[in-house]
């Protein structure tokens, strides 16, 4: 039943004039159908040089449109009769298995930026190496974002992240946070800003290790004892893992893992409806 | 300016001959005050990051391979980073897109230094609203000592990447300053 | 010509990388595919600008402080960089020798009390281990596999499942192990690491430890190595740590930590 079906790229490039995608008037595009509509799916998405965005929409198709990273905005307005002449070779492809689609392109050779359509329900797993921001929205699933230099934001999202970056402010907003499966949330540099419905029942375990903490919720803080070892040098400080901050939201439960080097942590009580 | 003359002093501080240390900052302080202010406009900053790349070359010293890549590549890393470690530290103090005092002529300031003043206030303005990045490589590219090739070692990409930046980092540039023209 | 090449001739143009008579040339054929000499010239005229941009000078606190340094540094002469007085904090480079001699007596007994304490043959702890052995198998089962799943959800609520003391025994270990070196996600070897720091009175773990520096890449995990390993305060781990710092890409915030916790370690 699971069949492997492989859909090239389109065979001219899709002409838009004006501001469509992003600035740039032209993209390729392709449109995935899936081998059992209706049923969740998976979006991959691995070692991406270029901005991935994801939106979940009433639909049964994955529709994947790519365009090289132009020249920065608004660099098409008022063109004065000159359009930036894009070179066009995006090499999108996506291959679809059982439900789960892999999108590769060119971006290794030069920088393309992915505007993706998925049905909203949608596992994802999404990483960018560089030169790109991820940012997904309306999508109930399992992510997995990695985004080493660059910034992840998601909105509107239902399910479980598992977030990476490490010059990157990692920003999101949860409408409904699935019991059970782990959160987490990590970065060197970058601050970590989350959204959680108020009444989710979250356990949090909340690191920093040069920036602060802040919550709108009530958390009932239990700082772990540490095993009572003194360091070499009486004072020195002794960082140890045990110095986590964890605490329960509501009743607790689910576990989110916040981690930064150096940037602060916010933990918000979500407002309901889209911003 | 001589890879082979940075190379040697650095040699030479490795050896414990300190004070060559002195030509090496005599011939660099400048230049990098100067890249530490256009990416920054704050001078107390930038006074202070110089001081902090010189602490670490004489503490990394031996760090530096003499026979392996120029000097002031090495450098210009050290710089680079300390910047970025400076700018994560100061994010939330920060806001670039002040206009610095250039832009606000004295008020005993003749005509032609206003005009002058007001032209470096605009060129300020549309490198804020550069990214960081296409600050960075548009800065670093203007210093006729380094090369692309040198550049790209720097920023820790390829040559061709660089020269992309480049072009595109003087697009933004452009029609910054045609928005500012055209801006009432 | 494509756009690549394009903003490759540009660029080299704007820095005099052309040679003298290919200028011209290359400005002609660049002012057929679309980019005239109107735009050039906007172009070189910002690059001018650019290089002009009044940079102010700086004061002479800045030469004074300098100077200040390089004599401090060839007073004190340093000899290497071991013995420079840390960058953030001048008072820790001396501390070593500082120590009072109560509390080094102080913590050696309480090292030696806590040795004690784990080395202590705990009669209850071979029972339950034996009440127990039927559900720990099937749980140990669950646990390496949701290890292998596709979901990194399901990996990492398995990682904080092996935390629970039963659960643990040497294929769980070794799994977890295989996690922190291998697994595609971060979080996940962050939490394998974070799981298996808890079990270091295991000297296989420990030994584990130190081997997975050389196979990570992440600064995550740098920094959290190196937390641990001065916990441990295991030197092996300080060679590895070395060829890290040796990578002029690396983020400064983890060259600070790990050259900080080599030398504590040394």
């Amino acid at each position: 039943m699971p069949k492997k079906r492989t859909v090239l790229l389109a065979a001219a490039a899709v002409l838009l004039a004006g501001a469509a995608f992003g600035q740039n008037p032209s993209f390729d595009q392709i449109t995935v159908p899936l081998s059992n509509p209706g049923q969740p799916g998976t979006l991959i998405v691995k070692n991406h040089r270029g901005d991935i965005t994801v939106t979940g929409y009433d639909g049964a198709v994955v529709v994947i449109k790519a365009a090289p990273a132009g020249p920065a905005e608004g660099a098409n307005r008022g063109a004065q009769g000159l359009k930036w002449i894009p070179d066009g070779e995006t090499r999108l492809s996506a291959a679809e298995d059982n439900n789960a689609v892999t999108v590769t392109s060119n971006s290794a050779s030069k920088t393309i930026n992915l505007q993706i359509l998925v049905p909203r329900r949608f596992d994802l797993k999404l990483s960018v190496k560089d030169n790109g921001r991820i940012e997904v929205d309306n999508v109930a699933g399992e992510m997995e974002l990695n985004n080493p230099n660059g910034p992840v934001r998601f909105d509107h999202v239902s399910g479980s992240a598992i977030v990476n970056t490490v010059d990157g402010d990692i920003t999101g907003r949860f409408v409904l946070v699935t019991p059970g499966l782990p959160l987490a949330f990590s970065s060197v540099y970058g601050k970590i800003d989350i959204s959680f419905p108020p009444d989710a029942d979250l356990t949090v375990k909340m690191k920093t290790d040069e920036g602060s903490i802040f919550s709108d919720f009530d958390i009932a803080v239990e700082k772990r004892k540490s095993i009572s070892e003194p360091g070499e040098k009486p004072g020195g400080r002794r960082v140890s893992l045990e110095e986590w901050t964890s605490g329960k939201i509501n009743k607790g439960g689910t576990d989110v893992l916040l981690k930064s080097y150096e940037g602060n942590i916010y933990i918000r009580k979500a407002r309901s409806g889209r911003p | 300016m001589d890879t082979i003359s940075d190379n040697e002093l650095m040699a030479d501080v490795q050896r414990g001959d300190l004070e060559k240390l002195a030509v090496l900052y005599g011939k660099y302080n400048r230049p990098l005050f100067a890249f530490f202010y256009k990416m920054t406009s704050d001078a107390q900053a930038s006074e202070d990051l110089v001081q902090n790349v010189f602490c670490k070359i004489l503490k990394y010293r031996d760090r530096f391979r003499t026979d392996d890549g120029a000097f002031v590549v090495w450098l210009f890393q050290i710089a680079r980073n300390a910047r970025i470690d400076h700018y994560h530290k100061n994010k939330h103090l920060q806001n670039a897109s002040e206009i610095d005092d250039l832009a606000v002529p004295g008020p005993d300031d003749p005509a032609g230094d206003y005009e002058k003043a007001e032209k470096a206030g605009r060129m300020r303005a549309a490198l804020d609203r550069l990214t960081d990045v296409q600050r960075e490589v548009l800065i670093l590219s203007r210093f006729d000592d380094l090369t692309y090739e040198e550049i790209a070692k720097i920023m820790n990409c390829r040559v061709g990447t660089i020269k992309a930046r480049v072009f595109r980092a003087m697009e933004t540039l452009r029609l910054s300053f045609r928005d500012q023209e055209n801006a009432p | 010509m494509s756009d690549k090449k394009k903003e490759r001739l540009v660029s080299e143009l704007l820095k005099g990388d052309l040679p003298a008579g290919e200028e011209a040339r290359v400005k002609e054929t660049l002012g057929k595919k679309g980019l005239d000499a109107g735009r050039l010239a906007e172009y070189e005229h910002l690059w001018e600008a650019l290089a002009k941009a009044d940079v102010p000078e700086p004061s002479e606190a800045m030469h004074d402080g300098f100077r200040a340094m390089l004599d401090e540094a060839k007073k004190t002469s340093w000899r290497s960089a071991a013995e420079a007085p840390a960058t953030r904090s001048p008072v820790r480079g001396h501390g070593w020798n500082r120590m009072p001699a109560w509390a080094f007596g102080f913590s050696l007994v309480v090292i030696g009390w806590f040795i004690g304490y784990q080395l202590t043959p705990r009669p209850e702890r071979g029972e339950i281990k034996a009440l127990n052995a039927q559900m720990k198998d099937m749980k140990t089962a669950i646990l390496l596999t949701k290890l292998e799943s596709p979901s990194a959800s399901e990996r990492l609520s398995a990682v904080h499942y092996a935390e629970d003391a039963a659960a643990w025994d040497d294929p769980v270990r070794d799994a977890l192990v295989r996690a922190l070196n291998r697994d595609p996600n971060a979080n996940v070897r962050l939490a394998a690491l974070e799981t298996l720091a808890r079990r270091t009175d295991d000297s296989r773990v420990r030994d584990a430890l130190v081997q997975s520096i050389a196979s990570q890449d992440s600064p995550l995990l740098f920094l959290a190595l190196a937390d641990v390993m001065l916990d441990l305060k295991d030197a092996r781990a300080v060679e590895p740590f070395k060829k890290i710092i040796a990578d002029p890409a690396l983020y400064y915030a983890v060259r600070q930590k790990l050259e900080d916790t080599v030398r504590r370690l040394t």
